[in-house]
């Protein structure tokens, strides 16, 4: 839990620059609108950290959650009931997924290199599916982001849900402590009887399953799904992956972390649009925070925290 | 190493912090604070615009237009673009916009409907909602007013024109587009097809239709493929600015254009839609004879103009509606409440110079 | 020979989807893709040798193709070479960023570049100020680079492509003449066993994300020339993604202490061709994503299942 301390003494600090530069800025609302429009990437997340941590990466989140937004955009459209299209939407995010797994394990190649082609291949296919023109989804899906429950927004508790059950899955179960030890050492845990091919299948498919969700998330959000939607959306994620504590080369999950490392950026890209920070700002600050965190996470934070105290309660 | 590296933390927090004074960007007052008391702020109309994407000149030139005319028309003037030109980049700029307390958005919207939700709750917290330059084709009614560049009905038969008066009104052409779901460029090829069944230019041949998606590189593969694979092209329109300028690179590398040491019967003309400031070598090289915009400038005075307006609820957006604007004529709001800021211009060697945008 | 049967695969798929690359005139507009795919790619090539990884090469070439733009703005008289050593300058300082970060702070190279993939694309906006580089800031002389240089009937081996074998040379001849070139292919191979027989590993990552930069730096160069205006946002971007898929297709070891040189050509060959036929037979652009990534992902698998039995996972 120590290691979470940086990210939430950033987000108090955020908020305190953020009130200082805009008196508009500490609205719950708003913020908590402003993380609604990001919460699929947090619910990813989840399931990138599982991916990361077994010492894997995926790149095609972004474009598996498009395509499957299109494809059941375009059902409903064609009349499928709106219950149905909704499951089949999860299931076709499960199925590219899965299909990632199967790629990387059979042909054992670098996963790195597998989700860059696929990334463009599912993109490619939502736009071949559609074009250029968008497709409307039924008025009855349409608004979840807008529908509350005990204050926060149905996207953002779904987020919530998911990341605890992502926490205790990782730390708790047998599955978490497999996807450990294969991003520790997949040699190592392959002989003493990690089924390692299975381990990143699944991971693979379950990334592949919130994806599923988060599309039907967006496409409730926008009402409408096209090819171009969540561009760039795979690194976003993989910073809040990375922000959050998780080790890049596999091996330390965080995902409490990570649900703190969306809630910093999501207020930080809030106070930099309240605060009207140009774009080139945005960016620039996002690419640093990424470094500095990844550097920060490295810090013998018990030398830190022993120095900040004051003289009399430092421990002889 | 270990104990160095905690220090490189600070820099990262410091910069987080300071930045934000350095940056923030506001062109009238002094701090961009929405409730900064100044003299002045009471009766001034806080305005806010938001283009398709950060660092494009076009822009530049429009948001030029807001500032020049914001003491004129009592505005408090600000603009804060996307980093990317996608289609729901701006969402999270409109919310950001509207929780600053801006009374008016303008926008130059990146897609034609994934912004109706967001709009609709600006809309609905009281701010007035402005397209300029391009529209919601399609989902006008989650706008009050669309400020549009001319006459999108002139731009095709002009361009034909202007191609055809060139290559002697004989001959296949194509047309460099941007991107294939562009509204404003869909209605304008739409126009161009339209003029060329005319019979006066029966014998001008469109053979293709390519998209360089407004990026240079797209822009010139495009204008290469376009040349091999029709090696008797007389003309090519582009009616983009980054396509304009790509096409003249290619011409100009291949030397392909008239008079050029590589051109074939008669050389290959281009023609199309771009900023004088992009096309001025390219003009005086010959290698475009003639080209067309509107100044972007006049579409930013007329949105601010009737922001303020509508704001102060002087107007009524409703069809039909004419009003005067000091110093620039008279305006009158047209069929899906869209008003045209300007008309069309044609560029040449001769009169150039005279434009700096 | 057999060796090279990926990367060739390539450059038939190439021309079987298109007999009409064989005229002059596609070989011309391949000749212009190629330097700019094979200047950044032996940059990339180095890294991934190296076991690292570098995805910031499309913002470096952003970056240092505006710094040229605004240096020819500001004094469009300048001598080409002093251009061409500016961009190169700017990609190495950016490109020693990434090794500083990678080698002294030990960080991991897949998040350092992505970090400074967003960092250098942002500065390419900053020193824009909102500008864009047209062609009417940049000179013809320089813009001639690519399509001038020596004739070979109706084809013109170029400038910046004569350029772009000049570098291979010379990557040709570090890596094997040289203590420190070698020592990159054995760190890659086995960076524990490499260190443990005292071969700098600073050095050689130092070395390597330098050497990266200074080739994507050069490529932004290049990337001027070749199409005459640069914007802060689209210049080099997503071009980190062509270069990866090179250095795949030619069959290096992606997970570092292999590759060859000779390949890397082959497959910088290919995938210009592949971006040549794919336009010129008028793929639909909504196509396009899927037909590139699907050859990607073709490629990948092949090459990685000729070598299953080395990978656990």
């Amino acid at each position: 839990m120590r290691r979470n301390i940086l990210p939430g003494l950033l987000i108090v600090l955020v908020a305190v620059i953020g009130n200082r530069l805009s008196p508009n800025f500490l609205d719950f609302a708003y913020l908590r609108d402003s993380a609604t429009l990001v919460a699929e990437l947090g619910l990813i997340a989840v399931g990138m950290n599982f991916i990361i941590t077994s010492g894997n990466i995926d790149l095609s989140v972004g474009s598996n959650m498009v395509l499957t937004a299109c494809i059941t955009a375009k059902f409903m459209v064609g009349g499928m009931p709106a219950p149905l299209a909704l499951l089949l939407g999860v299931g076709i995010g499960t199925l590219l997924g899965w299909l990632n797994g199967v790629l990387i394990t059979y042909f054992r190649a670098p996963s790195f290199l597998i989700t860059v082609a696929t990334m463009a291949m599912y993109r490619g296919a939502a736009k071949a599916l559609l074009g250029p023109q968008s497709v409307k989804a039924p008025s009855g899906i349409v608004g979840i982001d807008t529908q509350t429950f005990a204050g926060l927004t149905i996207p953002l508790l779904i987020l919530l849900v998911t990341a605890s059950i992502g926490a205790f899955v990782m730390q708790k179960t047998i599955f978490g402590s497999w996807v450990v030890a294969v991003g520790s050492n997949s040699r190592t845990a392959l002989y003493s009887g990690v089924p390692v091919a299975r381990v990143v299948r699944t991971s693979y498919t379950l990334t592949g399953f919130i994806c599923g969700i988060a599309a039907m998330l967006m496409l409730s959000r926008l009402g409408l799904a096209r090819h171009d939607l969540a561009m760039g959306s795979e690194l976003d994620i993989i910073t809040i992956v990375v922000v959050g504590g998780t080790a890049i080369q596999g091996g330390a999950a965080n995902v409490i972390g990570s649900l703190l490392a969306f809630i910093l950026i999501a207020l930080l890209r809030s106070v930099m649009g309240v605060a009207n920070f140009t774009a080139e700002y945005q960016m620039t600050i996002i690419g640093i925070l990424l470094i500095g965190m990844v550097l920060a996470n490295r810090l013998p934070l018990k030398l830190i925290l022993q120095k900040l105290r004051p003289k009399s309660q430092r421990a002889p | 190493m270990k104990t160095r590296l905690h220090i490189l933390s600070l820099p990262i927090l410091a910069m987080i912090a300071i930045s934000g004074c350095g940056s923030t960007k506001t062109d009238s007052g002094s701090k961009p604070d929405a409730s900064t008391p100044s003299a002045s702020s009471g009766t001034k109309t806080k305005i806010a615009f938001i283009p398709k994407s950060a660092g494009n000149p076009y822009f530049a030139r429009l948001e030029s237009g807001f500032k020049s005319s914001a003491d004129q028309f009592g505005v408090e003037f600000t603009s804060q673009a996307p980093t990317t030109a996608d289609a729901t980049s701006q969402i999270s700029v409109i919310k950001d916009q509207a929780q600053r307390g801006e009374e008016v958005i303008v926008l130059s919207p990146n897609s034609p409907d994934a912004l109706n939700e967001t709009l609709d709750q600006a809309s609905a917290k009281g701010v007035v909602i402005i397209t300029a330059d391009a529209d919601l084709t399609g989902n006008e009614s989650h706008r009050s007013i669309g400020v549009l560049s001319c006459d999108f009905s002139t731009i095709g038969p002009e361009q034909v024109e202007l191609l055809g008066a060139l290559i002697g009104y004989e001959g296949e052409i194509a047309i460099l587009s941007a991107t294939s779901d562009a509204p404003n460029q869909n209605a304008w090829i739409e126009g161009m097809k339209k003029t060329l069944t005319d019979p006066k230019y029966s014998k001008m041949k469109l053979v293709e239709v390519v998209y360089g998606n407004d990026e240079p590189q797209k822009s010139t593969t495009e204008t290469e493929a376009l040349i091999t694979k029709h090696p008797n092209l007389r003309g090519i329109i582009a009616p983009t600015s980054v396509g304009l300028a790509a096409a003249a690179q290619v011409l100009s590398q291949k030397e392909l254009a008239p008079g050029a040491k590589n051109a074939k019967n008669g050389g290959l003309v281009l023609t199309g839609l771009g900023t004088p400031n992009e096309l001025k070598k390219a003009v005086k090289a010959g290698t475009v004879a003639k080209f067309q915009l509107w100044d972007p400038a006049d579409i930013g005075i007329v949105a601010s103009y009737l922001g303020t307006q509508l704001r102060a609820k002087k107007l009524e957006a409703k069809v039909g509606t004419k009003f005067e604007i000091p110093g620039k004529g008279s305006f009158e709001i047209k069929d899906k409440n869209i008003v045209i800021a300007g008309k069309l211009v044609t560029f040449t060697k001769e009169n150039i110079d005279q434009y700096d945008f | 020979m057999k060796r090279f049967i990926v990367p060739l695969l390539v450059i038939v798929a190439a021309y079987a989807l298109l007999p009409r690359l064989f005229t002059a005139d596609s070989t011309n507009s391949i000749l212009l893709w190629l330097p700019l795919v094979l200047t950044v790619a032996l940059g990339e090539f180095l890294v991934v040798v190296a076991g690292g990884i570098d995805i910031s090469v499309g913002s470096i070439m952003g970056f240092s193709s505006m710094t040229v733009g605004i240096v020819f703005k500001a004094n469009p008289s300048m001598p080409l070479p002093l251009a061409i050593l500016v961009a190169v300058v700017c990609g190495l300082i950016l490109g020693l960023i990434n090794g500083a970060l990678v080698a002294r702070a030990k960080l991991p190279p897949l998040i350092v570049t992505i970090g400074t993939l967003a960092t250098f694309r942002g500065l390419a906006f900053l020193i824009a100020k909102g500008e864009t580089i047209t062609g009417s800031y940049v000179p013809d002389s320089f813009t001639k680079l690519s399509n001038h240089g020596i004739p070979l009937g109706e084809v013109t081996l170029n400038w910046l492509a004569i350029t772009s074998i000049l570098c291979t040379a010379a990557f040709l001849w570090f890596t094997t003449n040289t203590a420190l070139g070698r020592s990159i292919f054995a760190f890659g191979g086995q960076p524990e066993g490499a260190l443990r027989r005292g071969i700098a590993a600073t050095r050689i990552q130092t070395t390597v994300y330098a050497l990266s930069g200074a080739m994507a730096g050069l490529g932004g160069a290049m990337y001027l020339s070749r199409f005459g205006q640069a914007q802060p946002g689209s210049a080099g971007s997503g071009f980190e993604l062509t270069v990866i898929a090179t250095v795949a297709i030619a069959g290096t070891k992606l997970t570092g202490g292999a590759g060859s040189i000779g390949k890397l050509v082959v497959a910088a060959i290919g995938v210009s061709a592949l971006n040549v036929a794919l336009s010129i037979q008028g793929i639909s652009d909504d196509w396009q994503t899927l037909v590139y990534g699907s050859v990607l992902l073709v490629m990948v698998c092949a090459d990685s299942f000729r070598r299953r039995s080395e990978v656990v996972v």
